[in-house]
């Protein structure tokens, strides 16, 4: 089963959020998530519950040209977030091999 | 001993073998008389007659009066004349049977000579005797007699007449105590039809043609053969003691008077029917026993005679509930009563209610007053339609009060929305403007609890019947129809299963959210103190839009709920049918405007304005309710119920009326009206089988009486068993009472005594009680066309 590879692009006002299924199908629709102002991650959570019907784990790759998550305190904390929320994800993806553990420790 | 009118039997058709000396082979065989009188008394006839053609037996008649004794079948004097009619041309006789009134030996000899006489005078053959109606008259003016022509059969008074002078033969049927005899049962209505046709408007009257037939017996060793060799006679019965008065007052009315054996025989099956009371030792009834007519008692007297207080105590014997004996405050336990299926006499019978009409005095008037027909209803036995009709009327109540409930319910929640302590500041303003940052709040999924839910229980629902129908004891299934439920089944199994896993991937996204919205808290919490009072802020801002989102949502509930409850008609009706004619309804009206109601509890308010208009200055303290510190919805509710009290009260006891048609109603009519019609429909309903009435005439008009009670109670009578306490003549004598119970009061001790119409005494005492009875008795005689009844 593959991964969907999710590409995080931090710019100086945007992070764009890419998903590549890997399997040869078109990658969805980019998200766009604004850094000015608050902070607004329902695009992105509405894209996510979509992804889960998929039951693919996701695979985090970041583009930080400009080491902005290093030297904006807010996008750090931001891409911090970001991390919570995708590891939030693959926790309520159970691949096969973790079923049948699960499955034994019964 | 029966002391009421009760039916015999009665043959005045008999001939002895005198009628060979008149007509040639008229009797068979040797006559004896104490024959005769055997097969009467084998027979149960009560009163007869030797009636041979143109003579008298004088000798048979001796026999028999010589021989006498009580309670042998009554001897009166008769003799079938041929009646010849001279000026109709023709030489044909009719036969007429005369009854005289004489029962004694030497009237039989004044009679038989007079006859004899005229034959002798006129030099009138043996053989050829005949006689004209004016020798008739000549030869018996001084006496009493009845007039009993053929009118069918042979020798009909009709023959000579035909073609002749029908009129005149109407007249003499008419004019004189008469009746005819020998008409087939099927000819009767051909008989009135040709009367009527001639009779003056004031005789016509149907039924008022008495018929009757007798044995015309011409052979005493096989009586009760009819002629010579006939069938066996089929007797008619006559009410009252075997008496010459009884047969007379037979003529004046047979249709409650005559009838056929076979219909007495019907009519003395008398059921459980109440037989007699005994009173003894009683301190103010005098020791008596009261034996009761299955048919009408009428119960007469003056004033405190005692009249009520026998009604009374004859209801408390059957167990009434009605019966209000109590506030007479005597004690009857000596009083003792049975049916006629008893052997002996017992303090009580208990009938079942629906056996029993029981009407006290002025209880019909009270009925329309109380708005209650329920005991119409119940002797009519309706009680179970009467329950339903009170159930719908509870439905309703509980539908008012629900609407009501629901009304001030929804009020409070505005009530309170509007007047909920929310605090926004002006430092919440410019934290939300600040250029500090948040993350924004996580919105939820769609909710699909319910959706889901529905869902479970189709494919639940569908499972189990499935199973069931499979199982079903009144069908079987071919093996295609097996397939098919066996496909089906599995159809149903596989949508369960994606069903099951679109539940776990709903729950997983559901999980998936939770858990964000924590990462965000968590993150939100760890921002700067700008941040952190922008979140605050942002926090009581959603709380003001979920706040104004709840505003708009009650008021678009509490608009719809205002428009339903100002159109709402909280009345309805249920309709009881008693007969073709008449129905009960019971009824609440929608009189009164609830919003009316509802505003009479607001000050301020204008009527003009509507409910959901009112409701929101209510809740914005722009209104007030009258007497309360506060609008909350409790007040407005209680308020509301103090002020629609009597509306709601009146489900538990709707209006109860008579419909009579479309238009007419007992709340359109008058209470003697609607006395008068319940009176008739109580009559006409139910299956009771005894009814008592006390005094129905003080809230009836005279016409109802007239035109209709007493035909009612004359064809009653002869299927339920009637006490009717009356001091109306018109009932006991038109009514035709069998039992007529006078109740005397002397210095405190009450006498009842047993009377019949058909006595002559009697019917004086029944005058001299009776307002106006000797009228009665005079309006009936001339009625009936008889010149006098009271003679």
């Amino acid at each position: 089963m593959n991964n969907i590879i999710v590409t995080n692009t931090i710019e100086q006002d945007k992070i764009t959020i890419n998903f590549d299924p890997q399997d040869g199908t078109l990658s969805f629709p980019s998200v766009n998530l604004t850094t000015t102002g608050d902070i607004d991650l329902n695009p992105l959570i509405l894209k996510l519950t979509d992804l889960l019907e998929l039951d693919n784990k996701l695979e985090i790759q970041y583009n930080d040209t400009h080491s902005l998550a290093d030297t904006d305190s807010k996008i750090k904390l931001v891409k911090e977030t970001l991390d919570d929320i995708y590891k939030s994800f693959n926790q309520n993806i159970l691949t096969e091999d973790e079923i049948v553990k699960e499955d034994e420790d019964f | 001993m029966k002391k009421y009118s009760d039916w015999f039997k009665v043959d005045l058709h008999i001939h002895t073998d005198f009628s060979k000396k008149t007509k040639t082979n008229d009797y068979q065989g040797n006559f004896d008389i104490q024959v005769l009188k055997q097969k009467l008394i084998d027979n149960d006839v009560k009163l007869f007659s030797l009636t041979d053609h143109n003579i008298i037996n004088v000798d048979a008649y001796k026999d028999y009066y010589d021989n006498y004794n009580e309670g042998d079948p009554k001897l009166l004097i008769g003799c079938e004349f041929d009646i010849e009619v001279p000026e109709s041309g023709k030489s044909i006789t009719y036969h007429s049977v005369i009854i005289f009134e004489n029962d004694d030996f030497e009237s039989v000899q004044t009679i038989s000579q007079k006859i004899e006489e005229l034959y002798a005078k006129k030099n009138i053959a043996m053989l050829d005797r005949t006689i004209i109606i004016d020798d008739l008259y000549d030869l018996f003016n001084d006496l009493n007699f009845f007039f009993i022509p053929h009118a069918g059969n042979t020798k009909s008074i009709l023959d000579p007449y035909k073609n002749y002078d029908m009129k005149l033969c109407q007249q003499m049927v008419l004019l004189m105590p008469s009746a005819f005899e020998k008409v087939k049962e099927s000819a009767r209505q051909i008989y009135n039809e040709g009367f009527d046709r001639i009779k003056t408007l004031d005789f016509k009257e149907k039924y008022d043609i008495p018929y009757i037939n007798f044995s015309d017996n011409h052979n005493c060793n096989s009586y009760p053969c009819t002629n010579k060799d006939g069938d066996n006679h089929q007797f008619y019965c006559i009410k009252g003691k075997p008496s010459f008065e009884s047969i007379r007052f037979a003529f004046i009315d047979p249709q409650s008077r005559i009838k056929k054996f076979s219909e007495v025989e019907v009519l003395q099956r008398f059921d459980n029917f109440l037989h007699s009371i005994e009173f003894i030792d009683s301190p103010i009834i005098k020791n008596t026993t009261l034996t009761f007519s299955p048919n009408l008692n009428a119960i007469i007297g003056g004033r405190s005679s005692g009249k009520s207080l026998l009604f009374n105590i004859l209801g408390k014997k059957i167990n009434n509930r009605k019966s209000q004996i109590e506030k007479y405050g005597i004690n009857i336990s000596n009083a003792n009563v049975k049916s006629f299926l008893d052997n002996d006499y017992k303090n009580m019978i208990s009938y079942n209610t629906h056996d029993i009409i029981y009407i006290n005095q002025g209880d019909i008037v009270n009925y329309f007053e109380n708005k209650s027909l329920r005991d119409l209803i119940n002797e009519s036995g309706e009680i179970e339609n009467y329950r339903a009709a009170l159930e719908f009327f509870k439905t309703k109540k509980q539908n008012l009060t629900n609407i009501i409930d629901d009304l001030t319910s929804i009020y409070g929640k505005l009530y309170d929305a509007l007047n909920s302590n929310f605090t926004f500041h002006d430092k919440d303003i410019i934290s939300i403007l600040d250029s500090s940052y948040i993350f924004k709040t996580i919105l939820n999924i769609e909710n699909r609890n319910d959706s889901f839910r529905s869902s479970d229980d189709i494919i639940n629902m569908l499972l189990d019947n499935t199973a069931k129908f499979e199982v079903n004891e009144n069908w079987t299934f071919t093996s295609d129809e097996q397939n098919i439920i066996t496909a089906f089944r599995e159809l149903v199994e596989s949508k369960k299963g994606c069903f099951a896993n679109l539940k776990s991937e709903y729950s997983k996204k559901e999980n998936f959210i939770e858990e964000v919205k924590n990462v965000i808290i968590s993150k939100n919490a760890n921002l700067d103190l700008k941040g952190r009072e922008k979140e605050a802020s942002n926090q009581r801002l959603a709380v003001l839009k979920n706040n104004i989102k709840d505003v708009f949502d009650i008021a678009l509930q509490i608009r719809d709920h205002c428009r339903h409850f100002e159109n709402y008609v909280y009345g309805g009706f249920q309709e009881i049918a008693i007969n073709e004619e008449v129905t009960v309804v019971l009824e609440v009206e929608s009189t009164e405007s609830l919003k009316g109601k509802l505003f009479d509890g607001i000050s301020g308010v204008n009527s003009g304005m509507n409910l959901y208009e009112a409701l929101i200055k209510l809740a914005l303290g722009e209104l007030k309710i009258k007497n309360l510190n506060e609008n909350s919805a409790e007040n407005l509710a209680k308020k509301t119920y103090t002020n629609i009290k009597g509306i709601v009260e009146s489900f538990d006891k709707p209006t109860e009326y008579l419909k009579y048609s479309e238009e007419s109603t007992s709340k359109n009519n008058s209470p003697g009206y609607n006395s008068e019609k319940y009176l008739e429909t109580i009559l006409r309903s139910g299956n009771s089988k005894i009814i008592f009435i006390d005094q129905p005439e003080d809230n009836l008009g005279n016409k109802f009486i007239t035109d209709k009670l007493i035909n009612l109670i004359r064809d009653l009578k002869f299927k339920k068993q009637i006490f009717l306490v009356t001091h109306n003549p018109s009932i006991v004598v038109y009514g035709d009472a069998e039992n007529v119970i006078m109740c005397t009061n002397n210095e405190n001790i009450i006498e009842y005594e047993q009377f019949v119409l058909e006595e002559k005494d009697h019917q004086k005492e029944i005058c001299n009680i009776l307002d106006g009875g000797q009228y009665i008795f005079e309006q009936r005689a001339r009625k009936y066309n008889i010149k006098k009844i009271i003679q």
